[in-house]
C-alpha cells in the first residue's frame, strides 16, 4: 500500500449520513499543493492528481519533468461527484478529520484533462483562445 | 418594543444554515440556466451542467451544494426599538449555537472547516464556530439576519487596493481577475467595495454579495448612476476575457457583478473585490419577536431542466487500479476520463506531514501505523 502508480484526489468530504458511502466530495483547489508536487511525484511514485483550478509553472514543470498528469473534477458539483464513489475509507491521519487520507473506490468519476504530460495547461489555453473568440479585448503574448 | 428571544435567534439562524446547505438562491440558479443556454464552450458548458444537475440533486436530496460547506458569515442588522430580554447569552453566542447545531445536525451534518490558532497549531473547532459576525444598529422595531456560507476558494481570491484618487476602477479589476485563476470556482458573482476606509472596502464588498442577481434588469433599463455604469462595465468586460466555467474558457466568467460604496478621503481610493463561486448561498431573514423564521422550500420547478450524464461514448474509461506510466503520459488536455477503481485523497495538511516524514527520512510514531504509504521511500524503515 503505497502512492505509487496511484492517482490522488484533493478533497476533503463532508462525512456521510443514512447510509451513505461518503458525503458530498468535490475537488479543492490543487493550486494549494503546487509545492508539494515535485516530492510527490519524484518520490512516492504517484502517476496523477485530481483536483480543481489551475496547476501554476512549479507544478506544471513537475508534472512535465514526470510526463505525469492534472485531472480536473468540476467544483461546485460535489454531491454528483460523490454518486461515483462505491466505498470509502480513512487509510491515515485518521486526526486530521476530513483531511486524512482516505481510499475511494469510484466507479465512472467524471474528470477532465487539465494539464497533460507535456506541461500543457488547458487553463492557459482555454481563456486565451475564449478571449481571442469573443474579441473585445486583446490577447498579449504573456 | 419588540423582544427578540433568544432561542428564536438560535433556531432561524441554525434553520438558515442548513436551508442554504442545499438550496441555491432561486435568483442565482435560474441566471446559471441562462449561462447554459448561452454558452459554447464544450469543456464550459458540460460544468456548468454538472454544477445545476449538482444543485438540483441537493435540493432533492437535501445535502450540500458543495463539500466546502463554508465559514460562517452574519450581518445583523438591529433594530433601535428591539431588546432582548430573557436572553442568557451574547448574540454572538447565540449565533455561535445556531451555526453548531447547523453544522451538527445528524440529518445532514456539514463540514466543519474553521481552525482555532491560525498562525499556530491549526485546530479544527469541530463544529464551525466561531462564525464571522458584522453588525449595524439600525432604526427600526425588528431584527434583519443575512446569512451566508462562504467557502475557502472564493475566500482565498479576496483582492484589495488602495488606488490613486484618479486611477482607473475598470482597469484594476481587469488586470486582477486573471490573476485570481480559477480557484474561486466560475461562474460566480463578484462583489466590489468602492470607497470607505480599507477595512469599510472590505465589507462593502462582502455585503454587496447578498443582494440578488439582477444584472439582465439593469442592462435592460439602464444604469441611473454611477455604480450602477460601472456594474455594467465591469460585468461586460470581465466576461470578455474569456475565462468561463472552471476557468477553461468560455462566455461565462460572471453571472453579476455588485457594487456597494461610500464616502471616502480625498487622498484615497479604497478598492475591495470578493468573488462569490458557484456555490452562491445565502439567505435573508427577518425576526420581529413573533417567533423564529420559518423558511419554505422552494419549487424544484425553479430548476432548469438540464440532467447532466457521462458521455460513455466520448470519455474514455480509465482502470485506476492498473495504470501505467505509459497511459498518464498519452492523455491530451480537455480529453474526459471516467475512472474506475481505487484512488487516495490527500489536500493540505496530509501533505505536509508527507513532506516532513520524507525530509526526515524517518516516520514519527504517530505517523507509524501510515508508514506503509510511503513503502521504498523512508530510509530508516523498520519494519
Amino acid at each position: 500500500m503505497s502512492f505509487k502508480n496511484r492517482v490522488i484526489y484533493y478533497v476533503g468530504p463532508v462525512d456521510p449520513v443514512r447510509d451513505e458511502v461518503v458525503g458530498p466530495a468535490g475537488p479543492t483547489t490543487s493550486t494549494r499543493m503546487d509545492k508539494f508536487t515535485e516530492t510527490m511525484l519524484g518520490q512516492t511514485g504517484l502517476l496523477a492528481m485530481i483536483g480543481k483550478a489551475e496547476r501554476g509553472p512549479v507544478a506544471i514543470e513537475s508534472i512535465k519533468k514526470h510526463r505525469s498528469a492534472y485531472l480536473m473534477a468540476v467544483g461546485g458539483a460535489a454531491y454528483l461527484v460523490s454518486k461515483a464513489i462505491k466505498h470509502a475509507k480513512v487509510l491515515a491521519f485518521q486526526d486530521l478529520g476530513m483531511e486524512a487520507i482516505y481510499e475511494f473506490d469510484v466507479e465512472d468519476m467524471p474528470v477532465t484533462v487539465a494539464v497533460d504530460s507535456t506541461g500543457t495547461s488547458m487553463h492557459q489555453t482555454g481563456p486565451r483562445e475564449w478571449q481571442l473568440k469573443i474579441g473585445k479585448i486583446p490577447v498579449t503574448v504573456a | 418594543m419588540p423582544t427578540i428571544r433568544q432561542d428564536d435567534l438560535i433556531q432561524s439562524i441554525a434553520d438558515a444554515f442548513q436551508f442554504i446547505s442545499y438550496y441555491h438562491p432561486r435568483d442565482f440558479i435560474q441566471a446559471m440556466g441562462r449561462a447554459y443556454e448561452l454558452e459554447q464552450g464544450a469543456a464550459a458548458k458540460d460544468s456548468i451542467a454538472q454544477i445545476l444537475t449538482n444543485s438540483r440533486m441537493c435540493a432533492e436530496g437535501k445535502r450540500p451544494i458543495c463539500q466546502d460547506t463554508g465559514i460562517a458569515v452574519v450581518f445583523l442588522k438591529v433594530g433601535m426599538n428591539i431588546n432582548w430580554s430573557g436572553a442568557t447569552m451574547s448574540v454572538a453566542d447565540m449565533v455561535n449555537e445556531g451555526v453548531r447545531r447547523a453544522y451538527l445536525n445528524p440529518e445532514n451534518t456539514l463540514r466543519g472547516s474553521v481552525l482555532l490558532d491560525p498562525a499556530g497549531k491549526r485546530k479544527n473547532s469541530g463544529d464551525n464556530t466561531p462564525a464571522v459576525i458584522h453588525y449595524e444598529i439600525v432604526p427600526g422595531d425588528d431584527l434583519e439576519v443575512i446569512c451566508a456560507a462562504k467557502g475557502g476558494g472564493s475566500e482565498n481570491k479576496a483582492k484589495m487596493i488602495m488606488l490613486n484618487p484618479s486611477d482607473s476602477i475598470v482597469d484594476w479589476v481587469l488586470k486582477t481577475v486573471p490573476t485570481m485563476g480559477a480557484g474561486w470556482c466560475p461562474p460566480g458573482i463578484l462583489g466590489i467595495g468602492i470607497g470607505g476606509t480599507p477595512e469599510k472596502a472590505a465589507l462593502l464588498a462582502k455585503e454587496s454579495l447578498m443582494a440578488p442577481i439582477d444584472i439582465q434588469e439593469l442592462i435592460a433599463r439602464g444604469p441611473k448612476n454611477r455604480i450602477e455604469e460601472l456594474r455594467l462595465e465591469i460585468y461586460e468586460k470581465v466576461n470578455q476575457l474569456g475565462i468561463g466555467a472552471q476557468g477553461l474558457g468560455g462566455l461565462a466568467t460572471v453571472l453579476d457583478v455588485k457594487i456597494m460604496d461610500y464616502p471616502t478621503h480625498a487622498a484615497s481610493l479604497p478598492v475591495a473585490m470578493i468573488p462569490n463561486c458557484a456555490a452562491t448561498r445565502h439567505i435573508h431573514f427577518h425576526l420581529d419577536g413573533s417567533g423564529p423564521t420559518h423558511f419554505k422550500a422552494p419549487s424544484l420547478n425553479d430548476w432548469p431542466a438540464v440532467s447532466w450524464q457521462a458521455d460513455t461514448k466520448k470519455s474514455k474509461r480509465i482502470d485506476v487500479n492498473n495504470l501505467s506510466a505509459e497511459e498518464v503520459a498519452s492523455w491530451k488536455p480537455g480529453q474526459t476520463l471516467l475512472l474506475n477503481g481505487k484512488i487516495l485523497t490527500g489536500r493540505d495538511a496530509a501533505h505536509k506531514r508527507i513532506a516532513d516524514m520524507l525530509s526526515k527520512g524517518e516516520p514519527t510514531s504517530e505517523l507509524q501505523k501510515s508508514c506503509d504509504l510511503l513503502c521504498g521511500s523512508c530510509r530508516s524503515c523498520t519494519r
